[in-house]
């Protein structure tokens, strides 16, 4: 059985400008909140913009608790952080669905984040993703690799010692 | 457990009021509003506002793309009702929707800043003064606080082509530069936690522009010295907005400088219509700031003022020997240190992708290009993507 993953907007929109968007879909079940779905209309190769039209493919997950969005938003101001409603969107899913999914981002402050609400676990780089996928080839952006995504766990756990004075 | 349900209604009831007042703020009707977020009725949001329907993330997030609030402000303990900048138009006109989208911007400027633990600095400029110093000659005062902030600025011979520079980069205004209706010139707003903000119509002429900004920059220094009753919005000349004209001139018009670059064109101390032309154009000033300016430093008769400015040979001259200034140096909408700022928020991670998009009004897509054209990437990143 396929695992499922939950995409944000810039690994969406990354995949597709590296032609990888398929490989993902092929070994896993993709998931996406409705805001990130709206959020990338397009993604850009060799200068040319083209349209992103993916909802055949994947899971739209339509019913986000408001609850759960506010607790991202305030953990966010507690650990100084600047994330948009996409990625609060989807962290939030994350936090409050009791389903087997995984989140996969390249955004810095949102795996931050992530550690920061000990969320790290249900998280995943997107270099490990196509690995587990069988991707071999290494034409990844920094903000793939497996190593700066742990650099941001090592962060996010650094900001909840500082203001949450937890370990 | 009552207790947890209790906070849940205030949180939810809080929720609502925001809503709804986030939307008048806004300065959209209720149905309007509802149709713009795509609901079929009206019906539907008035549910919400009300807390009689609940809302769902989504419709959150759409209503605070639509009423140009961050998400945090749904959320936040502390509501507080938004601070009001000054308005300054020769005719009135609704501001809503732009002094929200002013707002907006300074918000998210405030919060780079707070982001990045950076300090402001705007305070060192506040004047030490009170409504009494104006009271006996108060177009004297502010002649001279014009002359007393140039000098502190150091702002030097022709200080209309680096004010915008030094306030924004020297004492961390926020200077926004908008398309506005006609008729609406800009605004100023000092507020403890957004600090100093300006809004200039990106549509005026550079002289405009310029005598905009150091007008609204007695409105910042003499902040509190007049109420905001006692300054209008500018659709009628009170006393506080001569004031400032009297301030902005001899702010952008030192007398010295002036009276040198005079003495240089014009010959046997005549002074010509085309004199004052040449000499708005080198201080980037109107015609009629340096007309005035010249009356009130006594080296033009009143009269002989008001002659040359009812003169429609003037008016053209003025036109003609301007027309390729008009358009020849427009300001980005957004300062540059706003978005290196955003920049710096980005590359350490204290900011996300999508909120750096959401700030610079740009593209998701485009978010690395962004990043590329500011000197923001890292080597290696440039040639994977070259590649």
């Amino acid at each position: 059985m396929r695992k499922s993953l939950l995409l944000d907007a810039d690994v969406l929109i990354d995949l597709h400008s590296l032609g990888l968007f398929q490989w993902i879909c092929k070994s896993y079940h993709v998931h996406l909140t409705r805001k990130v779905l709206e959020e990338v209309p397009f993604y850009k190769k060799q200068g040319a913009k083209y349209k992103i039209d993916i909802s055949a493919d994947v899971t739209i997950i339509e019913s986000i608790g408001i609850e759960s969005l506010g607790k991202v938003q305030n953990e966010a101001k507690e650990a100084r952080l600047g994330i948009d409603p996409g990625e609060s969107a989807s962290i939030a899913y994350i936090d409050e669905t009791d389903k087997e999914i995984t989140f996969c981002t390249c955004d810095k402050a949102a795996i931050k984040l992530i550690s920061y609400m000990n969320l790290e676990e249900r998280s995943i780089s997107v270099e490990t993703a196509l690995r587990n996928a069988g991707y071999r080839e290494k034409n990844l952006y920094p903000r793939h690799l497996e190593k700066s995504f742990k650099e941001c766990i090592k962060e996010g756990k650094a900001l909840r010692i500082q203001f949450k004075r937890l370990v | 457990m009552g207790a947890a349900m209790e906070s849940k209604r205030s949180r939810e009831k809080d929720l609502n009021k925001r809503i709804s007042v986030a939307r008048e703020t806004a300065g959209f009707s209720i149905t309007e509003a509802a149709g713009k977020l795509g609901f079929r009725n009206y019906q539907t949001l008035s549910a919400m506002e009300k807390g009689t329907r609940n809302i769902t993330a989504d419709e959150l997030i759409a209503m605070a793309r639509l009423y140009g609030r961050r998400l945090d402000y749904f959320f936040e303990a502390d509501f507080s009702p938004d601070p009001v900048p000054l308005w300054r138009m020769t005719q009135k006109s609704d501001v809503h929707l732009v002094q929200r989208q002013f707002l907006s911007f300074l918000e998210n400027y405030s919060k780079l800043e707070n982001l990045l633990g950076l300090k402001r600095r705007w305070k060192d400029i506040q004047a030490s003064y009170d409504r009494e110093d104006f009271s006996d000659d108060g177009f004297e005062r502010a002649g001279k606080l014009g002359v007393d902030i140039h000098q502190r600025l150091d702002l030097g011979s022709r200080p209309a082509s680096n004010l915008l520079s030094v306030l924004e980069n020297d004492l961390r205004f926020k200077i926004l530069h908008l398309p506005l209706e006609d008729g609406v010139s800009g605004a100023s707003i000092v507020d403890n936690a957004l600090g100093v903000g300006i809004l200039i119509n990106i549509n005026d002429a550079p002289w405009r522009r310029n005598f905009d900004l150091a007008h609204e920059l007695f409105h910042v220094v003499t902040w509190g010295v007049f109420s905001p009753v006692e300054i209008g919005d500018g659709t009628k000349k009170t006393r506080p907005e001569k004031y400032a004209d009297i301030f902005a001139s001899s702010l952008l018009m030192p007398e010295s400088h002036l009276i040198n670059a005079l003495n240089e064109i014009a010959s046997n101390n005549e002074i010509r219509p085309v004199d004052i032309i040449e000499l708005a154009k080198d201080f980037g000033v109107s015609s009629e700031a340096v007309l005035w300016r010249l009356v009130n430093l006594k080296r033009l008769s009143r009269s002989k003022g008001n002659k040359v400015l009812a003169d429609p040979d003037f008016r053209e001259a003025d036109r003609t020997m301007r027309r390729d200034l008009y358009g020849a140096t427009k300001p980005s909408k957004f300062p540059s240190r706003f978005e290196f700022l955003a920049c710096r928020c980005l590359m350490d991670g204290r900011i996300s992708r999508g909120t750096f998009a959401e700030f610079l009004e740009i593209d998701r897509s485009e978010v690395d290009e962004c990043l590329v054209g500011a000197g923001f990437m890292d080597a290696s990143y440039e040639k994977i993507t070259a590649a």
